[in-house]
C-alpha cells in the first residue's frame, strides 16, 4: 500500500510539473526584441541568459527583455553624439533612422496605455513610477537619435512617422513629449497637428506641459485665430484646473513664455488665483505674488498681483 | 498676532519634562525615553546589514568616505551636502522675511530623514583588514549575487572591464590592508548608495560619475525626492491622509499640522513605491497594508530627527559645530508649524551651511584613475562640458575645473575642429573630450538624463579654452604625493628604476616630490618570466629622498592625495 501511495504521489507531482511547464511558456511577444533587426545575434544571445531568469507576466512584451535591446549597439549610436553619428555611413544612418521609427511607433502606442507595454508594478524590480519606466527612458533615447539624424540630414524630416510622434506628445513623461515636438516643429506642422499637440497637453502634468506649450509659442503657433484661441484656452485650462495644482503652479511660474497679450496675461493670472487658497497652514501667496511679478516684468507689464487676486484671498 | 512667548513656554516645558540640561530648540537626545531607538551609522558595518562593492585601489571615491577615524567629519559633510542640495531645489518655496516657510523646512527635514532611513547615512566606507566586514565580497565584486537583468549589463560594462576594473576580483585586493567600499542593499541587491535608489529604474545612478561621487549621488537622489515632494505638496488636498497630525502632542501649546504626514506620505508613496497615486501616498495611514511596517520604520527615523533627537546627526555632530546648530534650526523651524504661537524663524546657520564649501577639497585633486590619459589643460578656471557641440543651455551637462597656471592636463581630447555653426552662424572651435566619469574635477550640474546615458563617454567643450600639454610643461609639474601603505613585511614602498631594479625605499605616509608624470606606457620586467611588458599604470618620476639628483620611478598605485605643492 505504501508503494502504491508513493507511486500515485510521484505521478501527481510529475503531472503538476508538466502542467507548470506548459503554462509558464513565454508569451508570443517574449521574443519581440529578437525579431527586430536592430540587435546583432551575439548581443541578443548574450542578453537572453539574463532575461530568462525573470518570470513573464506581461501582456504585450517583457520590458526586461526589451531593455537590453535598447542597450544594444544601435543605442550606442543613438546616444546624442553627433560626432559618432556623423561618422556612420549613410546606409547605417538610414537603418538607424528606420529602426528608431519602428521603436517610436511601437512604444508610442503601448506606453500610452494603462499597462505601459507590459510594465507593471509586478514586473518592475521593486520601484514603479508609471511615468518614468525603463521603456520611457529608452523611448527618449531613440527620439534623441532621431532628432540628431534629422539635424544632420534634414531630408529625413520628410519621412517621419508623424502620427507616432504626435502620439508621443500625450505621454506624460519629463522628456518624451518635448523631444518628439522638437522634431516635429522643425518641419511645417499642419494646423491639425498643432491642434492635436495642444489637445494632448491635457494629458501632461507639471513642468512638461509648460515646456510643450512654451515650445509651441516659440516656434509653431500659426496665425489662425481658431488655433490661437485653442492654445490660449489650453493655458487657461491649465491655470484653472484645481485638480492639478502642480501644473497650474508651473504654468503660472512661466507665464511670460507663452507670448500672451496683456489682456490674456491678466486673465491668465486671474485664472490661477485659486492657488492662493492653500490649506496646508502657511501663506503661499508671497511666493505666487513674486512669480507673477517676475513674469509681468519679463513681459514689460506693470501689474499688481494683489489687485487681480483680491477675491481669492 | 501670536507671540513668541508660547514657543518659549513649549521649549521650557520640554526642558522640564526631559530634565535636559540644555533647552536648545533643536531638542537633544537625553529627553528620549529608553525605548526610543538611537541610531548609529556603524550599524551599517555589521554583517548582513548591507552589502558593499570593494573598489580597486586604482580608483577612488569622490567625496567623504566613512571610517572609524573620521565619523564626525563624515556625518558633517554628508549633512552639508544634503542641505545644500535640498536648499537648491526647495528655495522656490522660501519667502524672505516670513516666519512660516514650512514647506521649505519640511523638505529640508525630508532631505535628512530619507537617507537617514534608507542608508543610515552610509555611502562609502574604508574597510580595514580584520574589521567587521571582509575586505572584499566575491559575491558582489564578481557580480554573482546580482540577479537584476537591468543592472548586470551596466555593472559589467562600467565596473568590470578587462583591464583596470573598478570592482576587481577579490583575489586581486584581498591581501590589502584597507579598501574603499560602496554600498548596495543587503536584501534585494538593487538599491544603491546613500539615497538607496532603485538601480533598475535609475540606471544613470549606477554610472561611476554618480555612484562613486557622493556630491552627484546626493543631487541625483534629491531631485527625485523633490519632484515627488513638490507634486504632493501642491496637490495636498487630493490626499485625505495628509490631514493635520501632531507629533508633539505630548507637549503643551502645540497643535496639529499637515507637514509631518506630508513627509511620511512622500517617502512611502513617492520615494519607496515610486508614484503619487492616492493609495501610494496614503499607504502610511493604512495599518493593514502589507508594507505598513516599512512606514512604521520610516516614522521611527523621522521621529529620531524631529521629536527625540536620537538621530545619527544628533549623535555625531558636535554641539558647537555649524552643522549641529543648523540641524537645530531646521528642527526648530519645522516644529514651529506645530506650535500654537507664531515663532520667529531661525536660519543664520542654515544660510551659512548653504554657503559653505564642502566639496572643493575633493575637486582639488585631479583624477589619475581609469585608462584616460589627459593631454590637454584648461586655459580657464572652469569650462562647461556639453552633451553635444551646441552652445545652448539645454545641452550643458556640467563643469570641468582646472587651472591655467600649472598647466596640469585634465582632458583627454579626441578631436578639435572649427566649423561655422549652423546654429549661431559663427566660427566655433569645439573639442570632443573624454572625461574620467568619476574625476574629482568633473562636476555634473544637470539632471538631464541624456548626460548620464550608459554609453556616454564623450562630451564637448569650447575648444578655444584648452591647450595641449607639451613635454616642457610636463617637466614643470610640481606635485607632492603621499606614499600609501604597501608591503607587508617592512611597511615600506620600493622605488624602481625603469628596469625594475629597486633603488631606494620609503615609508608609508612619506611625501614624495614628483618631478614628472610619464604618460607613455612604461615597460616593466615580469619577475616570473623575465620578459618586458607594458605596465598598466601611469608612472611618476620622483626625487629619491636623501639622494640628491637621483630619480626613481613609482607607479600611480603607490600614491594617494597627489596635491599641488605649496
Amino acid at each position: 500500500m505504501k508503494y502504491v501511495l508513493s507511486a500515485v504521489m510521484a505521478l501527481f507531482l510529475l503531472f503538476g510539473f508538466l502542467l507548470y511547464k506548459t503554462y509558464s511558456r513565454p508569451t508570443p511577444f517574449k521574443n519581440w526584441f529578437r525579431q527586430s533587426t536592430i540587435v546583432p545575434n551575439h548581443i541578443a544571445n548574450e542578453n537572453r541568459a539574463d532575461s530568462e531568469t525573470l518570470t513573464t507576466r506581461t501582456s504585450m512584451f517583457n520590458y526586461s527583455q526589451a531593455e537590453p535591446r535598447m542597450i544594444s549597439q544601435v543605442l550606442k549610436a543613438v546616444d546624442i553624439n553627433t560626432e559618432e553619428l556623423s561618422e556612420q555611413d549613410p546606409a547605417t544612418i538610414e537603418r538607424l533612422f528606420k529602426e528608431s521609427k519602428e521603436i517610436v511607433a511601437k512604444l508610442s502606442i503601448c506606453l500610452g496605455t494603462e499597462n505601459r507595454c507590459g510594465q507593471t508594478k509586478e514586473t518592475a524590480e521593486g520601484y514603479f513610477d508609471p511615468d518614468k519606466t525603463p521603456l520611457h527612458r529608452d523611448l527618449n533615447r531613440v527620439l534623441i537619435v532621431m532628432g540628431e539624424i534629422t539635424k544632420m540630414d534634414p531630408s529625413y524630416l520628410h519621412s517621419l512617422d508623424r502620427e507616432a510622434l504626435l502620439r508621443v506628445t500625450k505621454i506624460n513623461n519629463d522628456n518624451a513629449p518635448i523631444l518628439a515636438l522638437r522634431i516635429l516643429i522643425r518641419t511645417k506642422m499642419t494646423e491639425a497637428e498643432v491642434s492635436t499637440v495642444i489637445a494632448n497637453t491635457k494629458y501632461l502634468r507639471g513642468q512638461v506641459r509648460s515646456l510643450v506649450l512654451e515650445s509651441l509659442a516659440a516656434d509653431q503657433l500659426p496665425e489662425s485665430p481658431s488655433l490661437r484661441a485653442n492654445y490660449v484656452a489650453a493655458i487657461f485650462d491649465s491655470l484653472s484646473n484645481q485638480q492639478d495644482r502642480t501644473t497650474a503652479y508651473e504654468i503660472q511660474k512661466n507665464l511670460s513664455r507663452f507670448r500672451l497679450a496683456k489682456e490674456e496675461f491678466t486673465v491668465a493670472i486671474k485664472k490661477s488665483c485659486f492657488l492662493r487658497k492653500d490649506t496646508m497652514g502657511e501663506d503661499i501667496w508671497p511666493i505666487l505674488r513674486k512669480n507673477i511679478t517676475l513674469q509681468g516684468e519679463a513681459m514689460g507689464f506693470d501689474i499688481n498681483p494683489d489687485e487681480y487676486c483680491k477675491e481669492a484671498h | 498676532m501670536r507671540k513668541a512667548s508660547g514657543f518659549i513656554a513649549l521649549i521650557t516645558a520640554m526642558a522640564v519634562t526631559a530634565s535636559a540640561s540644555s533647552p536648545a530648540p533643536g531638542g537633544n537626545a537625553p529627553s528620549a525615553p529608553a525605548s526610543v531607538p538611537r541610531y548609529d551609522i556603524t550599524a551599517m558595518l555589521r554583517k548582513g546589514e548591507a552589502g558593499y562593492f570593494a573598489i580597486s585601489p586604482q580608483h577612488k571615491m569622490v567625496g567623504p568616505v566613512f571610517s572609524d577615524r573620521n565619523s564626525s567629519q563624515y556625518v558633517a559633510e554628508v549633512f552639508g551636502l544634503l542641505i545644500q542640495a535640498a536648499d537648491s531645489m526647495a528655495s522656490e518655496f522660501y519667502k524672505d522675511n516670513f516666519d512660516d516657510n514650512f514647506t521649505y523646512w519640511s523638505f529640508l527635514v525630508a532631505a535628512l530623514a530619507v537617507p537617514h532611513h534608507e542608508s543610515k547615512l552610509m555611502h562609502a566606507h574604508l574597510a580595514r583588514k580584520g574589521g567587521s566586514l571582509p575586505i572584499c565580497s566575491p559575491e558582489l565584486n564578481e557580480l554573482k549575487g546580482i540577479s537584476s537583468p537591468s543592472m548586470l549589463p551596466v555593472l559589467k560594462r562600467e565596473y568590470r572591464q578587462d583591464t583596470d576594473p573598478i570592482f576587481p576580483n577579490c583575489s586581486v585586493i584581498q591581501e590589502r590592508d584597507q579598501v574603499e567600499q560602496v554600498l548596495i542593499s543587503a536584501v534585494n541587491r538593487r538599491d544603491i548608495g546613500l539615497m538607496q535608489l532603485n538601480a533598475p529604474t535609475f540606471a544613470e545612478a549606477m554610472m561611476p560619475n554618480i555612484y562613486l561621487n557622493l556630491y552627484n549621488t546626493v543631487r541625483f537622489g534629491m531631485y527625485h525626492l523633490y519632484s515627488k515632494f513638490k507634486d504632493v505638496r501642491m496637490n495636498h488636498s487630493r490626499y485625505p491622509c495628509l490631514s493635520p497630525s501632531n507629533p508633539y502632542a505630548h507637549i503643551k501649546n502645540t497643535r496639529p499640522a499637515s507637514f509631518y504626514n506630508l513627509i511620511r506620505g512622500v517617502w512611502g508613496g513617492g520615494y519607496n513605491i515610486g508614484n503619487t497615486l492616492r493609495d501610494s501616498i496614503c499607504r502610511f495611514a493604512n495599518a493593514q497594508h502589507p508594507d505598513a511596517q516599512k512606514d512604521a520604520n520610516f516614522k521611527k527615523h523621522l521621529d529620531a530627527l524631529v521629536v527625540h533627537g536620537t538621530s545619527i546627526f544628533h549623535k555625531y555632530l558636535p554641539d558647537n559645530s555649524l552643522e549641529r546648530k543648523a540641524l537645530d534650526e531646521i528642527v526648530y523651524n519645522f516644529r514651529a508649524a506645530f506650535t500654537a504661537e507664531v515663532e520667529k524663524e531661525r536660519h543664520d546657520n542654515v544660510r551659512a551651511i548653504v554657503q559653505k564649501d564642502y566639496f572643493s577639497k575633493y575637486m582639488n585633486g585631479y583624477s589619475k584613475v581609469g585608462a584616460l590619459n589627459p593631454t590637454y589643460y584648461l586655459t580657464t578656471k572652469r569650462l562647461l562640458f556639453r552633451m553635444a557641440p551646441v552652445k545652448e543651455q539645454e545641452y550643458v551637462c556640467g563643469i570641468v575645473h582646472g587651472s591655467a597656471v600649472d598647466k596640469k592636463p585634465t582632458l583627454h581630447v579626441e578631436k578639435v575642429w572649427t566649423y561655422k555653426s549652423p546654429y549661431t552662424g559663427k566660427e566655433e572651435t569645439w573639442a570632443a573630450v573624454r572625461l574620467s566619469k568619476y574625476a574629482t574635477n568633473v562636476e555634473f550640474t544637470s539632471n538631464d538624463s541624456r548626460c548620464f546615458f550608459k554609453e556616454r563617454d564623450m562630451f564637448f567643450v569650447d575648444g578655444s579654452h584648452i591647450s595641449e600639454v607639451t613635454n616642457k610643461d610636463l617637466r614643470n609639474v610640481d606635485l607632492i604625493g603621499h606614499v600609501t601603505q604597501r608591503g607587508r613585511v617592512f611597511n615600506v614602498l620600493q622605488f624602481y628604476s625603469l628596469d625594475s631594479s629597486v633603488i631606494a625605499q620609503v615609508r608609508s605616509g612619506d611625501q614624495l616630490h614628483i618631478v614628472e608624470v610619464i604618460y607613455d606606457k612604461v615597460k616593466v620586467r615580469d619577475r616570473k618570466t623575465g620578459q618586458l611588458k607594458d605596465s598598466p599604470f601611469k608612472w611618476y618620476k620622483v626625487l629619491v629622498p636623501g639622494q640628491p639628483n637621483t630619480f626613481g620611478y613609482v607607479h600611480e598605485s603607490a600614491f594617494e592625495n597627489v596635491t599641488e605643492r605649496d
